[in-house]
């Protein structure tokens, strides 16, 4: 019987073509407009190299060797942080007011024809010229300490010449933010995956309208038959799970295989991670079918409003709302289903299996098998009051 | 000797302050055509509701095949099959799929539930529209396939609560034959309707009820023989005069006169040949007139009676 | 009026959706604004950035540091977990998280030094930057002590070397945005209008287009386009209902500043395109209905977050990709989020009125569409 039951309810949900429909449109659509949007933001911002443009005079070229140790400051992955072009000052002054779009254009120019006073000519603000900046402000330094020297005690000056020479280790060490994909950008997918699988809920609800008597006629007429409750609706929640699960694979899959969107950490257990987060789904939709005397638009509503601001406070909209959420009131984004999956698809790209990451599957498991449990326990054959 | 199916007694039902069943009992044996008839809101869907368990009740009890009935009753709910006012069918399902699916709940072995599934379909003629979708049929055959899922399982005990609503009269009088013949074959039927020409023409016995309480109960002849009026003799006659109906009124047996645009109507309880009276009268009198015929009391005599008021709003 | 005043009963059946909706909404929209209350870059200076300091040295020399990164910088002291704070930096909500620690300046001269650590990004320039930028000021105060210097001396001399006013030659108008709160809770408004709007609103049209009330009320004495006209006006009363119950809110959330000009023409702004909403509205629900109702939440979702994704309302439009504000110019969340830029920035007024223009223009594109589809739908059932 439960067989029987599962079959005809598979082909009742494979039949409903406009629910599965949209739900493939949402996560295609939703997923392609992501990626054309963010998909260049940080691999634009990653390892920018800078144009700058570098003025010396005979007197100062080659002095200190200033411009070829510009052009050898590098990002962590190898990439030049500066690309110089030495040129004159009138020269520099053109490239400097090219276009925004002209290839040739720079960032700034730094003059080196007085030594003493290295100067940087900018256009406007923004990173470049605040790293340009920076970069200057150092040789400046340099500069400083030898001219202060001079000026205090000129007998020290082989001293200090020698400490540059003997440069020692800087006293601010690096550590660079591990994770296998950095592009704080990959968080709208997760979130968007997590929507997905959230949004099974209402495939869930539906699972107790069909064998109620007071939510539906087809409800009335499986409740006065001799099948058992428990066999009816776990035969319509596994049908629904298959459906919903294979919907939210080939959303999925597009993602990983035909966008290339790199969720970070191991690619099986991102699936994983989805196929359990959208039972989780069903399993809450299945609980709030049951809870109370609401009819079932009623309870759609609850459902969806649910999904959209489960959604937005683990930032699906904004990304930074986890955040915020995190450091205002925590305990939301621990019992919020919608932040705790978007953290498993996080942990996994920033830790690998972790702690965090086992967390937050025991947490989607165990939800899952209380809302499921709590449904069941509800659902057990009744008289109501009104039908 | 017949088993009692269904025994209800002193049930109440209160919706707030609404009293939908007021001690209400009844008491169906084997093999019965049982009607249950009332006006709209008498309390007969809720009855059904509460013998089934899907509703919960303040008082009384309800017995089916002898046993208490309960919600996790399944093994009594097994012998039972309903055909409900609302077609409960499934729109994704075709045809045979939807009574494949509900003759499932009931019956494990894949052979005979087929066997069962093609006879349900045969029996309400719809075999031709099985892979048809419900979207895609008529009124009539949307009721049919709604009794099929009810009775596929070949129940002892078949529930039809008011099957015919909105339905043609090719495929009403289709239905009736079936119900019928289910009978014939073992089944015991309880009918509710607010149609009396339905129950009158199926059922052995018939209870009638208004406001949650039982009116009468008895076969149709022994509700007849409860009121005064045994013939209706009825008249077409223009320009009757007054003193006419006076005098009609002295007539043997005659107990009430009415007329009322054209139509002369005497009632007489008691007595025979009231017609011939009747007859013999208006040619004493050289009255003419276009038509006269007698008729006998229906149901809906019994309940205007009774209560005072139509069984059903005039159409 | 018969269609009219039916259209509001229905509506009214669904008003408790409508309300727990909106409220929700609105809340969102609040919680958006709340995190954008303070100003960013002004005129030429480094680019300011939020970065979290721990100093578990407390001696003079880290008090120097701190005090070199406060006058750089939105420091942060705040006390997060390890992992907190990497959520953090990878959330882009603080670039760098930098930690002094304990005997750091009793070691900063000796050969077994203990280290200032930052953590960042490397791969992106912020976080580059700010390295690059407190390396330069630790060693160069190391530098100067080295070469015979006091701290005090030391920490003046290299401010002095590395003070941008004195060497970065800057020929600029850029003033840099600034993002209100008001600008922030006016900018998110646009996907609750449209949330609230399509997923209250569409059940109530869809009802009057549904098969059999539409046949019903085509056999009638009223006109297809008396009864598509009597719709819209229906749907763009609720909606200015909904419009002033969200401006209500987002007034009293503001206070007594909603009363200036920016916020006045922003509520213009949204004005406008809560009738564009009401028109998108007409042309969904022109659409055969069964299928639009089963699907209503995906759909409204897909609209509302496509909408706005597109048009910059949740990621800026300076963010997004070429090919993307190409497709967004088409929508009206688009010309919506240009003109409040334009109105943030004080930009004239024919420029704010041209983006008025260019929603109003996709409201008519969406009303003339719609009333299209709804009498071809009715020539075809016809014939």
């Amino acid at each position: 019987m439960f067989f029987h039951i599962f079959i005809s309810r598979l082909k009742i949900n494979i039949r409903n073509k406009d629910a599965i429909l949209w739900s493939l449109v949402f996560s295609l659509a939703l997923g392609t407009l992501f990626y054309f949007a963010f998909n260049s933001i940080y691999k634009n911002a990653k390892s920018t190299t800078i144009k700058v443009a570098v003025v010396e005079n005979d007197a100062t070229s080659g002095y200190m060797d200033l411009s070829s140790s510009l052009s050898d400051l590098k990002y962590e992955d190898g990439s030049k942080i500066l690309d110089i072009k030495k040129v004159d000052y009138d020269a520099a002054i053109e490239l400097l007011n090219k276009d925004e779009d002209d290839k040739d254009r720079v960032s700034g120019i730094i003059d080196l024809r007085d030594i003493e006073d290295v100067k940087l000519e900018v256009k406007e603000t923004g990173t470049a010229q605040s790293v340009l900046a920076s970069v200057v402000s150092v040789y400046r330094q340099y500069i400083s300490i030898i001219v202060e020297t001079i000026k205090k005690d000129p007998s020290n000056i082989s001293n200090v010449i020698s400490e540059f020479e003997n440069e020692a280790a800087s006293l601010v060490e690096s550590k660079s933010l591990s994770g296998d994909n950095k592009d704080p950008y990959v968080t709208y997918f997760y979130s968007l995956i997590t929507m997905m699988s959230v949004m099974a809920c209402m495939a869930g609800v539906i699972v107790p309208e069909s064998c109620q008597a007071n939510q539906s006629d087809v409800g009335a007429r499986v409740d006065v038959s001799s099948v058992g409750r428990m066999t009816y609706e776990l035969a319509g929640l596994l049908s629904a799970a298959i459906i919903q699960v294979s919907i939210t694979i080939i959303g999925l899959f597009y993602y990983t295989k035909i966008l290339k969107v790199n969720f970070g950490g191991d690619e099986n257990l991102v699936f994983l991670t989805a196929v359990l987060s959208t039972i989780l789904g069903i399993s809450l939709g299945f609980f709030v079918g049951h809870i109370g005397r609401l009819s079932q638009k009623a309870r759609e509503n609850i459902l969806m409003i649910f999904v959209v601001a489960g959604g937005f406070l683990s930032g699906l909209m904004v990304a930074n709302m986890k955040i915020l959420v995190e450091m205002k009131a925590p305990i939301v984004n621990r019992i919020n289903p919608s932040a705790v999956i978007t953290d498993a698809f996080y942990a996994l790209n920033m830790y690998g299996v972790s702690d965090r990451y086992y967390h937050a599957v025991a947490y989607i498991v165990g939800l899952s098998i209380i809302f499921i449990t709590g449904g069941l326990i509800m659902s057990r054959r009744k008289s109501y009051a009104s039908l | 000797m017949s088993q009692t199916v269904v025994e209800i007694n002193n049930l109440v039902k209160r919706y707030k302050e609404l009293i939908a069943l007021d001690n209400f009992s009844l008491k169906i044996e084997e093999g019965e055509v049982f009607g249950l008839l009332g006006p709209n809101g008498s309390g007969k869907t809720t009855t059904i509701n509460c013998l089934l368990s899907l509703l919960s009740y303040d008082k009384g009890e309800v017995k089916v095949f002898g046993e208490a009935m309960k919600p996790d009753r399944l093994d009594l709910k097994a012998r039972i099959g309903v055909v409900s006012q609302n077609v409960a069918v499934f729109n994704e399902l075709t045809v045979y799929e939807n009574v494949d699916f509900f003759c499932g709940l009931y019956i494990k072995d894949k052979k005979l539930k087929k066997q069962y599934v093609n006879e349900a379909l045969e029996f309400v003629d719809i075999m031709d529209f099985k892979n048809f979708y419900p979207k895609k049929l008529s009124g009539g055959l949307l009721r049919r396939l709604n009794i099929a899922c009810g009775i596929a399982h070949k129940p002892e005990l078949i529930i039809f609560d008011e099957p015919t609503v909105a339905v043609d009269p090719q495929s009403r009088n289709r239905i009736l034959e079936g119900i019928a013949e289910l009978n014939k074959n073992g089944a015991t039927i309880i009918y509710t309707s607010h149609y009396m020409e339905e129950v009158e023409q199926l059922c052995n016995r018939v209870l009638i009820m208004d406001k949650g309480k039982m009116i009468a109960c008895g076969t149709s002849d022994e509700l007849r023989r409860m009121i005064k009026n045994s013939e209706s003799v009825v008249v077409n006659i223009k320009r009757l005069d007054e003193s006419v109906i006076e005098d009609i009124k002295k007539l043997n047996h005659v107990y009430d006169v009415r007329y009322m645009n054209d139509i002369l109507t005497i009632k007489c309880s008691g007595g025979k040949h009231n017609i011939t009276h009747v007859v013999e009268y208006f040619a004493e009198r050289q009255l003419n007139y276009d038509r006269i015929y007698s008729e006998l009391p229906t149901l809906n005599d019994v309940f205007l009676e009774i209560t005072g008021k139509e069984l059903r709003d005039k159409e | 009026m018969q269609v009219f005043k039916s259209f509001f009963k229905i509506v009214r059946s669904y008003k408790s959706g409508i309300i727990l909706y909106a409220a929700i909404t609105m809340l969102m929209a609040i919680l958006v604004s709340s995190q954008y209350d303070k100003s960013e870059t002004t005129a030429y200076s480094n680019i300011k950035l939020s970065v979290l300091v721990r100093d578990y040295d407390n001696s003079e020399l880290s008090k120097k540091v701190v005090d070199y990164l406060k006058s750089q910088h939105d420091v942060h002291f705040d006390d997060y977990e390890d992992d907190m704070i990497k959520d953090l930096i990878f959330g882009e909500y603080y670039t760098a998280y930098i930690e002094i620690p304990k005997g750091f300046m009793d070691s900063h001269l000796s050969d077994n030094k203990k280290n200032i650590s930052i953590l960042y990004d490397s791969n992106k320039a912020y976080g580059n930057f700010v390295a690059l930028e407190l390396g330069s000021f630790v060693d160069g105060v190391a530098r100067f002590e080295n070469a015979g210097f006091t701290l005090s001396e030391a920490v003046k001399n290299t401010n002095n070397a590395i003070d941008t006013d004195k060497f970065v030659v800057a020929d600029n108008d850029d003033e840099g945005n600034t993002n209100s709160k008001e600008y922030s809770l006016f900018l998110f408004l646009p996907y609750a209008i449209m949330s609230i709007v399509l997923w209250c609103l569409l059940p109530a049209v869809l009802r009057f287009n549904g098969k059999d009330i539409k046949d019903r009320t085509m056999v009638s004495r009223l006109s297809p386009l008396k009864r598509n006209v009597c719709l819209f006006l229906g749907s763009t009363v609720v909606s200015m209902i909904v419009y002033l119950g969200v401006i209500v809110v987002t007034g009293v959330f503001i206070g007594s500043s909603f009363f200036s000009g920016k916020c006045l023409l922003s509520a213009l702004n949204l004005l406008i395109f809560t009738f564009v909403t009401g028109t998108l509205l007409i042309f969904i629900a022109s659409f055969p209905s069964e299928g639009v109702l089963k699907s209503r939440d995906v759909l409204v979702n897909i609209i509302g977050l496509s909408f706005s994704f597109l048009g910059g309302i949740f990621v800026p439009l300076e963010m997004l990709g070429d090919s993307i504000k190409s497709v967004g110019r088409f929508l009206p969340t688009y010309w919506y989020a240009v003109a409040l830029r334009r109105i943030e920035d004080g930009g004239e007024l024919d420029t704010v009125f041209q983006c008025f223009g260019m929603e109003l223009i996709f409201g008519v594109f969406c009303l003339a569409l719609g009333l299209a589809i709804s009498r071809v739908t009715i020539y075809l059932s016809k014939s």
